[in-house]
């Protein structure tokens, strides 16, 4: 039976189309969600201090507008290009390359260092350019000394990193206006920055240094008023997507499959007030007694998931009775009961299974509804701000007036994502039309 | 010059669907009712491409027709090859109508029977709705019911057995020459079939109408019909008289099917032909025969399809033509 | 009749039951006692304000506030747990007597929630109303010709466009829509029902209104007619395979004949039964729709309840008539179907 859902997909080209899209989602998804830290919604994507290097609304880099403007580069090292030690201390060297645009100068340029950790004497900073073999300063700083009754280790710059603007800095403006002028001149389009750490003792300690060249455009996907890659928050959001269809499609397949098999099954009072019960749910509007649960009992992504099962399995439900009504007017059940099996069995091994193609199908047509309702109840305002869906990327941009300001790139990114996610299943869930008429079922 | 024969069916190949799916329902068809009054039996099996031939003849095709060929000459004109506005208008119930074989699934349930004979007529040119009601009567006292009451009710408030006269009433509505009549006993009991078959005896002595009877019962067939076609694979088997056919028949088909009918003799061992019915997809350019070696024809080769060869006067068989 | 009385039952049930559970949510988690405290408080406010007006002592002052509390407190039944108030509300709801809302305000600054609601009412009906006919006609008219010419391209290209349409939001269309005709071609207005300030004289007035409801109504007709116009081609192919169809066609009918009286007729009720009924479940869609144009329907309204400070008075009473209205229009479509189709009057 799998041999033939598969062969019916793969006769259509559009079949073909939406299986192979939604394998690759999927196999990006496991790769987000085993590279990306669990934590990252809170930690990272709502976190504006880790977004604080990032400009803020750029367009994405490669579109051609942004051509004239500067490419914003946030150069990240956490393992230093050179280590060398000289006696009980150690100097650390890291060394960005950093590329310059022919049309535009940089907006600034900065450096940025998280998390020091010394023993005794404090490290001191300097940062240089580095042009044929010749090293050029540009700035230096003494790291605080410890204060009294600090104990070692001391730390410094764990909670917020040290930062400075070399193109502010009366230090270093000049130099760097200089640098910058000199390379255009000579035609060259990029150069080495180099951050060194001078450490007084080998156990001294960076956790990060960061060298920033400020631009207008940045990214595959730019950036949104806080400065997040757009980019980034699609990847992240895509395993949440999936997991939200494909939790809230099964389900509710599953549920429609079981009560509405055993209420046409057994027929009488179960039928009649399974029946009410499912007239009762369909008689209320699902968007606003969602909207109005989800406002009542908090935004938490697994209250959602729930209540669009409860008001999604109603229609699997009703649809599947003419299947099980066939399936009895072919006597099997009758003869099923007759061999003595008993009601559960026959639900279970026998009836059940008949349906499982057309339960599949509904299952795949489910995918996109589920996930286009969580976007809208994020766009509402009603997502779960823990967790980075792009519904909320959305609500984020038409709250910030992203659309009347032509920040298109932050309005395309995660619809066209919403659009292809669930154009995947609906295309397979087309493509397996056939398998929705009752009698055409096979065994 | 004699009369053109009532209907002459020359070759006539029917297939569904293309490529491996290719169904071929008739292949090659061809028989002969030479005047009024005459019935041709058309006996075959499930899945012998009989219930294609009253569709092709009255040209009611669904839309994964690939191949649609041969000629359908009813009193001298090729009614296969007109167009479908001058078929509607003249030819379709007006000198061939059909009494379908599920009476009940071809009435229109929002509408009362009667009103749909009468809307029958009213389309041929009936313009006068007194005149369709008589006429309605009249064609419901035909077939035996009542056309008081009956005549008011709607499709599912009538028995089978009623329906069943319904279509009959229904496809004599505008005096036809020919009726196909499509299983028209298969969904009812025994005891009402030979009501059905005497009405049909009747109503073809008294208007002398021809009749195409396509069943499986072949007993049944031969109260009412003169002329034999068996059907096997979407090719005939054998054609005849009755007497040729049932009497003498040559192909070892048509004596086993003729075998495989009961008897009343008590203990008597029931026949079956060992084996499989074909798959119409997998018939075209071969002998559907050859695959059971019960019922081969004479000098049957798998690869090549059977001829109708004329045995005795009037009296076809399929056989496969010897190669020198 | 009997089947009517039943049906009506049914929704008198569902509403009942609806109506308990929307409270005991609400009543459950807090909300109602929430809502309560701060209407208590906002009375409060007032009355201590008259009270400082003659009692000087500031302990004095303090006490008499204490007591008007504890009266109002009893009042509102918050000194009794949260399901003591049930029947009273079920029997207010029942009544019409929505409430107050405790923020927004209608345009003439009532805030009665009736007031607000009559308000913005006809907004979403002239949002909704117009898209319906498009969809209608341009639906039932595509759908029945694809439906005859099955198989063929433009056909393909209708299925694919229908199915595409499940997977897209139509909200964020809406949004790509201003950007694209809004911002950049900048020929359509980006929101709002009027533009500030609006123009003076009728007809200007309604040339303006409609400038501005170009948009919301396109982008409503667009996603809404895929899948409707797919679902008729799917009901009008069902149709025409049954054997009846090929028994008209058999005793000669002319093919627009047939086409009309014995495909489309049969067709016709679950065609008119999804019709409305899409019409009456794209009242919930206009909330996203409003929001984003900015369309002072009531979609939006529910969304301004909802969002900033919530105001739960109205998001319940919102609710309440979002069900109601829901209700009310499949319970008409419900006895207009058991009255059309003859099979079930038997």
């Amino acid at each position: 039976m799998v041999k033939g859902i598969m062969r019916t997909i793969f006769s259509s080209f559009l079949g073909k189309v939406g299986f192979f899209l939604l394998l690759a989602f999927g196999i990006a998804a496991v790769v987000v969600t085993v590279v990306f830290p669990p934590d990252f919604g809170q930690r990272i994507w709502n976190n504006p201090v880790y977004w604080a290097d990032y400009p803020k609304t750029a367009i994405p880099s490669w579109w051609p507008e942004a051509g004239g403007k500067a490419q914003h580069q946030v150069l990240i090292a956490t393992t230093p290009t050179n280590m060398t030690e000289e006696g009980a201390g150690k100097t650390l060297e890291y060394r960005f390359a950093v590329g310059i645009s022919s049309q535009s100068d940089p907006k600034f340029l900065s450096f940025s260092i998280s998390h020091l950790q010394f023993q005794d004497v404090s490290p001191v900073i300097a940062v240089l350019i580095e042009q044929d073999g010749q090293f050029l300063p540009l700035y230096s700083y003494v790291v605080p000394d410890r204060f009294s009754g600090e104990k070692s280790p001391i730390s410094r710059y764990a909670t917020e990193p040290f930062r400075v603007q070399l193109t502010s800095d009366y230090q270093a403006e000049g130099m760097v206006k200089e640098l910058l002028s000199g390379l255009r001149n000579r035609g060259q389009d990029r150069f080495t920055a180099v951050v060194r750490l001078n450490f007084a003792s080998r156990e001294d300690s960076v956790e990060e240094v960061r060298f920033i060249a400020g631009g207008e455009s940045f990214g595959w996907l730019g950036t949104d008023d806080l400065g997040r890659d757009v980019a980034t928050g699609i990847l992240a959001g895509l395993p949440i997507e999936l997991l939200i269809g494909f939790v809230v499609a099964f389900s509710a397949t599953a549920l429609g499959a079981v009560i509405g098999t055993a209420s046409a099954y057994f027929g009488g009072w179960v039928d009649l007030i399974t029946q009410r019960v499912i007239d009762v749910l369909t008689m209320v509007p699902t968007l606003p007694i969602v909207m109005f649960l989800v406002f009542a009992f908090g935004a938490n992504l697994a209250y959602i998931i729930l209540f669009l099962i409860v008001f999604g399995w109603t229609g699997l439900a009703i649809q599947i009775r003419p299947w099980i009504m066939q399936i009895q007017a072919e006597g099997f059940i009758t003869m099923a009961k007759a061999r003595g099996l008993s009601d559960k069995r026959i639900i279970v091994r026998h009836l059940l299974p008949q349906t499982l193609p057309f339960l599949f199908v509904t299952f795949t047509f489910s995918i996109p509804g589920a996930i286009l309702s969580e976007a809208g109840l994020s766009f509402l305002g009603l997502g779960d701000p823990s967790v980075p869906t792009w519904g909320q990327m959305l609500q984020q941009g038409f709250r910030t007036g992203a659309i009347y300001l032509g920040y298109w790139w932050w309005i395309l990114a995660p619809g066209l994502a919403i659009v292809l996610t669930s154009l995947a299943p609906a295309l397979i869930a087309q493509s397996l039309e056939p398998y929705t008429e009752p009698r055409l079922r096979r065994g | 010059m004699p009369n053109p024969p009532l209907l002459e069916v020359r070759d006539l190949t029917l297939s569904y669907g293309s490529g491996s799916k290719k169904l071929t329902a008739l292949d090659r068809v061809s028989f002969t009712i030479k005047q009024a009054g005459e019935a041709l039996a058309v006996v075959g099996e499930s899945g012998s491409g009989k219930s294609s031939l009253a569709s092709a003849i009255m040209k009611i095709l669904p839309n994964n027709v690939s191949e649609f060929s041969g000629s359908v000459r009813l009193n001298g004109e090729d009614i296969k090859e007109m167009p479908e506005s001058q078929l509607s208008r003249s030819i379709r119930w007006k000198r061939v109508s059909w009494v379908p074989q599920e009476a009940s699934a071809v009435f229109n349930p929002i509408y009362q029977i009667g009103r749909q004979l009468e809307e029958t007529l009213g389309v041929h040119g009936v313009r006068d709705s007194q005149v369709r009601r008589a006429e309605a009567i009249r064609l419901f006292q035909l077939v035996g019911l009542n056309s008081e009451s009956d005549l008011a009710k709607y499709p599912s408030e009538l028995s089978g057995g009623m329906r069943q006269r319904a279509a009959i009433a229904m496809a004599l509505a505008l005096k036809p020459s020919l009726v196909i009549l499509d299983e028209p006993t298969s969904a009812l009991d025994v005891s009402l079939q030979g009501g059905i078959i005497s009405l049909l005896q009747d109503l073809r002595d008294q208007f002398d109408l021809s009749y195409i009877f396509i069943t499986h019962d072949v007993v049944l067939a031969t109260k009412l019909c003169n002329s034999f076609v068996v059907l096997y694979g979407g090719r005939i088997a054998e054609y005849g008289s009755r007497e040729a056919v049932i009497d003498r028949a040559s192909h070892k088909y048509t004596r086993a099917l003729l075998n495989c009918v009961p008897t009343f003799e008590p203990g008597q061992k029931m026949l079956s032909i060992p084996g499989e019915p074909p798959d119409l997809r997998k018939v075209a350019g071969r002998c559907p025969f050859y695959p059971r070696p019960a019922i081969r024809c004479d000098g049957c080769r798998e690869n090549e399809p059977p001829v109708l060869v004329e045995v005795e006067e009037g009296h076809w068989v399929a056989q496969h033509i010897l190669s020198s | 009749m009997r089947k009517v009385l039943l049906k009506v039952i049914s929704y008198v049930i569902a509403f009942v039951f609806l109506l308990l559970s929307l409270q005991i949510v609400f009543g459950a988690t807090g909300f109602s006692d929430k809502i309560l405290e701060s209407v208590v408080n906002e009375q409060l406010r007032g009355t201590r304000q008259v009270l400082a007006q003659t009692i000087r002592d500031p302990d004095e002052l303090e006490k008499a506030v204490e007591a008007a509390k504890e009266d109002l407190d009893s009042l509102y039944g918050l000194d009794k747990p949260w399901y003591t108030r049930l029947p009273q509300s079920t029997l207010r709801v029942i009544t019409f007597d929505l409430g107050e809302a405790r923020t927004l305000r209608s345009f003439s600054g009532s805030n009665a929630v009736s007031d607000i609601v009559l308000e913005r009412l006809p907004n979403t009906l002239i949002m909704m109303l117009p898209s319906f006919f498009l969809v209608a006609v341009f639906g039932l008219s595509i759908g029945v010709w694809a439906a005859t010419h099955v198989g063929g391209r433009i056909d393909r290209l209708l299925s694919f466009f229908a199915v595409s349409s499940n997977a897209i939001p139509a909200w964020w269309i809406s949004m790509l829509a201003i950007v694209v005709f809004g911002v950049v071609l900048n020929i359509l207005p980006t929101g709002g029902m009027y533009s500030a300030p609006p123009p003076v004289g009728d007809i200007s007035r309604f040339l303006d209104l409609a400038k501005h409801a170009i948009l919301p109504i396109m982008s409503l007709t667009l996603v809404s007619i895929g899948p409707y116009m797919y679902a008729i081609r799917a009901m009008t192919i069902r149709t025409a395979q049954q054997p009846f169809v090929a028994y008209a066609r058999a005793r000669g009918f002319s093919e627009s004949r047939i086409r009309w009286r014995y495909i489309l007729l049969p067709a016709a009720p679950p065609i008119s039964t999804s019709l409305v009924l899409g019409l009456v479940g794209s009242f919930s869609g206009a909330i996203l729709t409003e929001t984003i144009f900015n369309w002072q329907g009531m979609g939006r309204l529910y969304y301004d309840a909802l969002s900033g400070t919530p105001d739960e008075g109205l998001v319940v009473a919102l609710t309440v008539i979002y069900a109601l209205m829901f209700m009310v229009s499949r319970f008409v479509l419900d006895v207009l179907y058991i009255r059309l189709d003859p099979r079930v009057r038997r």
